[in-house]
């Protein structure tokens, strides 16, 4: 009987995720060109009023509804608006330079303890004279600083083939407004002018020990009034900036559910 | 003779003119909506004229909206919010309606309106349940209105709208 209703619950537990994600990207189209956001947040259910352990993923990219050649991303912007926070107190700080020009196992091995999350990037790179060819970068995010120490999420991108890694760092600002945190990468100084983004996926969130104590890298409440017990808000927001000036932006929006007795 | 002749011909000739310039001036508006329908590119900036204004507009009623349904007192203030933007939807539906439509995209613009419509009543209905103070029957329909709206926004995504699309975050 027991072993039926476990059956049953990780039937419905399949169900569940595959609802979840069925969440399609929202997208937006200029011109030709179109580019989208998705993602969300696990666990969805979370206390009404304290913050707990959250794990954000996002995905996005670009893509040209004509199949004309993809155009350059020059600068990434991705807005969280969920009520979350980022803690980072305790969190080993992983130096920019040292993974440089390191494969993914070397990242690893060097700012293992700043992992804070992983991914991948597919891109379009276009070199003179030759025909453009695709890449997959394989990606690790690690708890990182900027040089006049700002927080900042750095993601080592490794290609083994061709062997290419280079590194995108994420600026994290606080701002006012529906979006509080905000992520910034000019990704033409990062990786310079021949790679072209096509798509990204990423995840976010780990726990790490701080004095004997359980943290969190993100950690979010579902902050809904009383009397409801769900909310949609606005998720995340993407915003391209392309060589030449153009940008674009879509936003995605999710719900959260209050965790019962909260 | 010739001359009743030629006054005939001449009063003739006038009356013509008269006829003509009368069919010329009646079949003037008639030509004018039988005109060329617009390209899409057209189209879009004169929907997105008639929308800017009253998505800013929308986004003014609906300001703090959010803050109001977190007590108890201001959830009537928070329906009305919502009957505004409601009303200030169906305003735009109806004026947007009206535009002549880009050849060959009537399907997709029908299959959009549906969705506005429905948009529409959406809004219409989170209000209704504010009032009531049934905020769990209001909340599961923002969730739809906002699984309707991206709907929407994906029939009309090569249309590039901007003003005109859903955008929850116009929502307070």
């Amino acid at each position: 009987m027991k072993r039926r209703l476990n059956l049953a619950l990780a039937l419905v537990g399949l169900l569940a995720v595959a609802v979840v994600g069925q969440a399609a990207a929202e997208r937006s189209q200029k011109g030709n060109v179109q580019v989208s956001l998705n993602g969300g947040f696990s666990p969805r259910k979370l206390p009404r009023n304290e913050k707990a352990p959250v794990v954000v993923r996002l995905s996005g990219g670009v893509r040209t509804a004509d199949a004309a050649p993809l155009p350059r991303v020059n600068r990434l912007k991705l807005e969280l608006g969920w009520r979350g926070r980022m803690n980072t107190r305790g969190l080993p700080v992983c130096p920019a330079a040292r993974l440089r020009g390191l494969a993914s196992g070397q990242a690893l091995a060097a700012c293992g303890p700043s992992q804070v999350g992983l991914g991948n990037l597919n891109a379009k790179i276009f070199l003179p004279g030759q025909l453009p060819f695709d890449v997959k970068a394989n990606l690790l995010a690690f708890n990182g600083r900027t040089k006049v120490g700002r927080r900042a999420v750095l993601l080592h991108a490794y290609t083994s083939d061709p062997p290419v890694s280079f590194l995108i760092p994420f600026v994290v600002r606080r701002s006012d407004g529906l979006f509080k945190t905000t992520l910034v990468t000019t990704i033409r100084r990062a990786v310079g002018t021949w790679p072209h983004v096509a798509r990204f996926r990423i995840e976010v969130g780990r726990t790490f020990r701080r004095e004997g104590e359980e943290q969190s890298y993100l950690n979010a409440s579902c902050p809904v009034p009383q009397g409801f017990t769900a909310a949609p808000f606005s998720f995340a927001r993407a915003t391209y900036t392309f060589a030449g000036g153009d940008e674009q932006s879509t936003e995605s929006v999710r719900g959260c559910r209050v965790r019962k007795g909260t | 003779m010739r001359r009743n002749l030629g006054s005939r011909a001449g009063l003739g000739a006038g009356i013509a003119t008269i006829i003509l310039s009368f069919l010329a001036l009646a079949a003037g508006p008639a030509m004018g909506t039988m005109a060329e329908p617009p390209s899409r590119s057209e189209y879009v900036e004169a929907l997105e004229q008639m929308c800017k204004p009253r998505a800013q507009a929308t986004q003014r009623a609906m300001d703090g909206v959010r803050q109001d349904v977190r007590k108890p007192k201001r959830i009537s203030i928070a329906a009305r919010k919502f009957d505004k933007a409601a009303s200030i939807f169906g305003g735009t539906i109806e004026r947007i309606s009206k535009v002549s439509q880009p050849t060959g995209d009537a399907s997709k613009l029908n299959k959009w309106f549906t969705y506005l419509e429905r948009q529409e009543a959406y809004l219409e209905e989170i209000a209704t349940q504010l009032h009531k103070r049934k905020t769990i029957k209001a909340q599961r329909l923002t969730a739809r209105f906002i699984h309707n709206g991206n709907l929407s926004n994906n029939v009309v995504l090569s249309f590039g709208f901007d003003y005109c699309s859903f955008k929850f975050s116009r929502y307070g």
